[in-house]
């Protein structure tokens, strides 16, 4: 049979019930789309608790399974990280935070499952980061970005340090101290984001590590979601889907979401996340909180347009799914996450720089 | 017929209308099926003289991995070509010289191939089959591995194949990726004289790793390319010139540590890793050859072979 | 040999994550936490069997392995080397 694909991914997880008549071609599209969005780990989560594993082809079955085991390979990866990072801040005498995939695995939260960590994201409090940096750097980690001009980049602009890999292992650490880059103009309460924060239990570490209370963590997730550069546009409103999904029967979690969001000058992007994540899978929104959404979204004069842009973020990079047209509107939105991330007067100098120093790399 | 026939049974026309349709070709690869798209002539010409065997996927199976060989387009389509490999769409790799279109679909077949191979410790190394049990030979590249695999194919082991061992981690066989063997320099005159058999492909000059061809691999081996094999012996080969030939024995921790520095994904698999490549170690014999020249390295193998197995 | 340094007890950095395996020509042993393998001799590999368990000092190792040893010494000794490459540490 012939039918369009291009949403097969979302749908799929949306509801995996919609692989009841697949055939081939289906399938293809669906693992296709899920590799090169980095949610195979997830698809295969989704379908394995709708109990429809003995529905799927042994020839597909065999790559969900693969994408487990990686996935289970990567949860016991970071597990040891965390005991080794654990070890080296435990000097430090304030707790770290968890961010994103890291938060979502070690809280066990349905977000993090059979998720795929490309690194673990970190944040302290501002006044210790070099001091924690220093403690990595003891253990074998070691700064990636040595040129002058992205150290400062990093150190002056941006929400975090350069990253640090480890010299034999590999593994990359994004070092925070807040949520967003302090030039887009918003300014959330880091302090305040921290003395929320909730402790997490890692094995064989010590008391240390915290997450950010579910409400902060959606409202953390839409940042990096929506001011990124939506290069995995769909796993991470994925990611928002669960967590939204999961916090739904807290209590209270509905009510503080977006009055929470506003004092930390964050409401646009949480509007965004409820938006899109409600389009694209479904996601269960109270009918005050939607409607709100909706009205104050539509009240921003740029919402049509940049609501447009979005959506072609939303397609994976496949062939089965992807088009020019999206193509060309993913190029606009790669600009757009730049000047949210930062004024024009020094967007328009790094861009430059980067365009240049992209170029010589290059030719050389 | 469709799904019985071979890429033998096309004919030229209908190789290059299957490379170039959508669905690509699809070709049967151990147990998995490759969709393979190319508009480049030599890739159809590389896979029409080494992939002859392989049998062809029915149109309606799923394809386990789309792969594409393009050339550039506009100007570079005439002034240096260049070709592009491509996974479900991503691009893994820098493009190369179109010369060596042939010889790139192969690496990304490889690196496909290791990318997804999960259920897998994944050593470097040649594998082939005698009697029913499994000679693994892992060796960095230049030490002669793929030649000795070549020599062994055509004297009749079956092939597993000449790049990949994959050591299954839920029960420890090995599983057969029978394809073309790629040949290096001198080797690649050496295997055309050791057997009128010996079919080789096209020949990509000054590759990062030197002049490159592929050997078109048996076809017994093909048609036994579902069976899992007992591994039972590991090889650690390392040819010199005019190197006299020594064959000892190779202690178990000492093997271990040595498919350690030759696998691609033992550091990823952790503790699981340990296991299964303790079990492998377990279960087979280990040696370190020195040798000059297949003439004198095949008949003293064949014998430890034979009187160990 | 001074009777408190046989009494020292020995430790592993992270015993939980050690793995390891015995053959005849040495044991390997893989640390999951530093993502490390490396080969020792068949005695130092009985040391790590011992301290994986719990830590202990050079007599438990010995009267546990009195076959891998020529007597107390020896194991002393390859608890200082041991320890010299931070496979092991003193427990106190």
């Amino acid at each position: 049979m012939s039918r369009k694909t291009d949403t097969h991914l979302a749908r799929a997880l949306a509801n995996p019930d919609f692989i009841a008549d697949f055939d081939s071609v289906d399938w293809e599209a669906l693992i296709g789309q899920a590799r090169t969005s980095d949610l195979l780990g997830q698809l295969a989560e989704r379908l394995l608790a709708a109990g429809h594993m003995e529905q799927v082809p042994a020839a597909v079955r065999f790559h969900l399974d693969a994408a487990l085991r990686l996935a289970a390979l990567h949860k016991a990866s970071l597990l040891n990280e965390l005991a080794v990072i654990g070890a080296a801040l435990q000097d430090l005498g304030q707790s770290v935070l968890l961010l994103k995939g890291a938060a979502y695995a070690a809280t066990g939260l349905l977000a993090g499952r059979s998720r795929i960590f490309n690194d673990i994201d970190l944040m302290v409090a501002k006044s210790v980061i070099n001091q924690a940096e220093g403690g990595l750097f003891r253990r074998g980690w070691l700064p990636t970005h040595l040129n002058a001009y992205d150290q400062r980049y990093y150190r002056e602009w941006m929400h975090e340090l350069p990253p640090v890999e480890h010299r034999t292992r590999g593994t990359v650490i994004d070092l925070h101290h807040t949520i967003v880059p302090p030039t887009s103009g918003h300014v959330p309460d880091a302090a305040r984001l921290i003395a929320d924060a909730r402790p997490v239990h890692v094995p064989y570490c010590p008391d240390l590590f915290r997450v950010l209370t579910p409400v902060d963590m959606v409202m953390h997730s839409a940042c990096h979601l929506f001011f990124g550069e939506l290069q995995k546009g769909l796993r991470d409103l994925y990611d928002q889907h669960c967590l939204l999904s999961e916090f739904a029967a807290a209590d209270g979690f509905w009510e503080a979401l977006l009055p929470r969001a506003r004092q930390h000058q964050l409401e646009y992007p949480v509007l965004l996340a409820i938006h899109f994540s409600q389009r694209v899978f479904g996601t269960d929104i109270p009918d005050a909180v939607r409607d709100e959404s909706t009205r104050r979204l539509s009240s921003r004069w740029t919402g049509r347009l940049t609501d447009h842009l979005i959506d072609a973020s939303m397609y994976p990079l496949h062939p089965s799914s992807d088009s020019s047209w999206r193509r060309a509107r993913r190029q606009i939105l790669y600009a757009r996450s730049h000047w949210l991330r930062m004024p024009l007067h020094q967007l328009l100098p790094h861009l430059a720089y980067k365009a240049f120093v992209h170029s010589d790399e290059q030719a050389g | 017929m469709a799904s019985s026939s071979r890429i033998s049974d096309l004919t030229d026309t209908e190789l290059a209308a299957r490379l170039r349709s959508p669905a690509g070709l699809r070709i049967r690869l151990g147990s998995f099926v490759a969709g393979i798209r190319s508009d480049i002539r030599p890739v159809a010409r590389g896979i029409s003289a080494l992939y002859a065997d392989f049998p062809l996927a029915g149109h309606d199976e799923f394809c386990d991995f789309p792969v594409e060989l393009s050339g550039s387009g506009g100007i570079r389509r005439v002034i240096r070509p260049q070709a592009i490999f491509r996974f479900e769409g991503m691009q893994p790799f820098k493009p190369l010289p179109g010369e060596q279109a042939f010889a790139m679909l192969e690496w990304g077949l490889n690196w496909v191939f290791t990318n997804h191979a999960q259920h897998s410790l994944i050593i470097h190394a040649a594998v082939l089959e005698r009697d029913g049990a499994g000679l693994i030979m892992a060796a960095p590249p230049g030490s002669g591995k793929s030649t000795l695999c070549a020599g062994l194919a055509l004297r009749g082991w079956r092939l597993l194949s000449d790049e990949l061992a994959m050591v299954g981690l839920d029960d420890g066989l090995l599983t057969p990726l029978p394809r073309p063997i790629s040949l290096k320099n001198q080797s690649i005159d050496l295997v055309r004289k050791l057997s009128p058999d010996a079919v080789i492909g096209p020949i990509a000059y000054d590759t990062a790793k030197g002049t490159v061809a592929h050997m078109r691999p048996p076809r017994a081996s093909l048609n036994e390319a579902l069976l899992k094999v007992q591994p039972r012996w590991i090889l650690f080969p390392k040819f010199g010139i005019d190197s006299p030939c020594e064959i000892e024995a190779t202690g178990k921790a000492q093997t271990f540590m040595q498919l350690v520095n030759n696998s691609f994904n033992y550091p990823r698999l952790g503790t699981t890793g340990f296991e299964a490549m303790g079990r492998l170690v377990d279960a087979c014999d280990g040696y370190t050859a020195r040798y000059g020249s297949l003439d004198q390295i095949v008949p003293e193998l064949e014998s430890i072979c034979s009187r160990s197995s | 040999m001074a009777a408190d340094s046989e009494e020292r007890r020995w430790a592993l950095k992270s015993p939980e994550a050690i793995s390891v395996r015995h053959w005849p020509d040495g044991s390997v042993v893989y640390d999951a936490r530093e993502s490390f393998t490396w080969m020792l001799s068949p005695q130092a590999g009985a040391v790590i069997d011992v301290l994986k368990l719990d830590p202990a000092p050079a007599s438990v190792i010995h009267a546990a392995h009195p076959e891998a040893f020529s007597d107390l010494q020896e194991v002393a000794d390859l608890l200082s080397n041991l320890s010299d490459h931070g496979i092991v540490h003193s427990a106190q």
